[in-house]
């Protein structure tokens, strides 16, 4: 893979509004009222619980459940348009819990003066050994799926490394607890008292895994925002399949995303508009007129193609065909500088770009 | 029966940590290779040219 460039294209003043960083992580699929009322509904599980009685991790559980529904529905989506960023954020969603759980713990015992062994934060029902190997281990995994497939993003590397540590704790301790029948919650390698390496360190096994968590969460949060700033829909990959990645991230600093209802038109003929548009979701047809007038549709348009190029390749041509959305549409629309860098990059790009104008207009000997 | 840690040996357990410690680091290793290693800046040599 190539260096990351990080010097953008030049930009047109007079362009689009490009998309944020942060709105990757914006709802796509779910609508901002399903988020409401899921609030509402954790909300009322959380308060009947306390009323009937119910233990406190399973209200929590429950409470839990449309957000679970929530983000495999934004997964999805992620996986879609951005590919391994979907496991970036599935690792923070269980890695929020997790770090929550250490949280509350250590909090019980150092604010509220509960006895370590009694500290059991929410879920303390499941704080048995092979919670913590199975979910460490998951933890682990991931995050070496995640190395492999981001191995520029440095702070994965930090990541990484905290990671097994902690996961060398949970491997001592769950080899000691299958096969030596030592009690759970055993000091394992560091905590103290009765650590294996020289007795501990003078932590006790909560805070010790309280601190291995911390030194995990604030490099993969750094990882996550790099990896955010790095990322962009594969629409565009499969748009410009010979543009180098590293310029591909460049460029989709510059884009806007427009979403269309079924139906709606995108372009008009006669429309002087300046953008390259590539769909990222749903199907745009293409229509003209048949020698009676009547409409007909001559191509209908998918993920990863684009259109509009004729306005930016033919300076003063307008639109000729109308562009109108069949199903709901997702575009990334490019202006005109962004536009010339691209295809001042390569080759290859500029002459499909070119074939795939002429084929749709006849363009003017220059 | 449950016995506290102190009580039994605990080499096999560290032998088990060690192993699978230095399988996760061997890949990491082979991560930073494939990325960073001689291989790599070749291949990126010859895209550049």
């Amino acid at each position: 893979m190539a260096d990351i460039s990080l010097v953008p294209p030049p930009v047109d003043p007079t362009g689009l509004k490009a998309d944020s960083y942060w709105s990757k992580m914006a709802l796509h699929k779910v609508k901002p009222g399903y988020l409401a009322g899921a609030a509402l509904v954790s909300y009322l599980i959380l308060g009947i619980s306390e009323l009937q009685h119910v233990p406190i991790w399973l209200s929590f559980a429950l409470a839990l459940v449309p957000w679970g529904f929530i983000m495999l529905v934004e997964l999805e989506w992620t996986y879609k348009h951005y590919g391994w960023l979907a496991l970036f954020f599935l690792t923070a969603f269980v890695q929020t819990i997790h770090y929550s759980e250490h949280c509350i713990q250590v909090i019980q015992i150092h604010f509220f003066g509960d006895d370590p062994h009694k500290a059991q934060a929410i879920f303390g029902l499941f704080n048995i050994e092979w919670v913590h190997f199975l979910g460490d281990s998951f933890l682990t995994v991931a995050t070496l799926v995640l190395l492999y497939r981001f191995p520029r993003n440095a702070w994965m590397w930090v990541a990484t490394v905290f990671q097994l540590a902690h996961q060398a704790e949970h491997s001592f301790i769950i080899y000691n607890y299958l096969f030596q029948h030592v009690t759970p919650g055993a000091p394992g390698l560091l905590a103290s008292p009765g650590g294996f390496i020289f007795g501990g360190v003078h932590l006790i096994r909560a805070d010790l895994h309280w601190i291995y968590n911390t030194l995990y969460t604030v490099p993969f949060v750094l990882a996550l925002v790099t990896q955010l700033k790095r990322s962009y829909d594969e629409a565009l990959d499969e748009a410009f399949p010979d543009v180098p990645k590293a310029e591909l991230v460049g460029v989709s600093r510059h884009l806007e995303t427009f979403v269309y209802s079924p139906a709606e038109t995108v372009l008009s003929p006669g429309e002087d508009v300046e953008r390259l548009f590539i769909i990222t979701e749903g199907e745009a047809g293409v229509y003209g007129h048949d020698d009676n007038g009547r409409e007909v549709e001559l191509a209908t348009l998918h993920h990863g193609q684009y259109f509009g190029e004729i306005g930016l390749l033919v300076p003063g041509a307008p639109h000729r065909k109308l562009i109108r959305a069949k199903t709901r549409l997702c575009v990334l629309a490019m202006d005109e500088a962004t536009f010339r860098h691209l295809i001042s990059l390569s080759q290859t790009t500029q002459d499909a770009l070119t074939a795939m104008a002429g084929s749709r207009v006849t363009i003017p000997a220059v | 029966m449950t016995v506290p840690q102190s009580d039994v040996n605990s080499i096999p357990a560290a032998i088990f940590t060690l192993v699978t410690t230095l399988i996760a680091l061997a890949i990491m290793g082979w991560i930073w290779l494939r990325t960073f290693g001689p291989s790599a800046r070749d291949k990126a040599a010859r895209t550049r040219r």
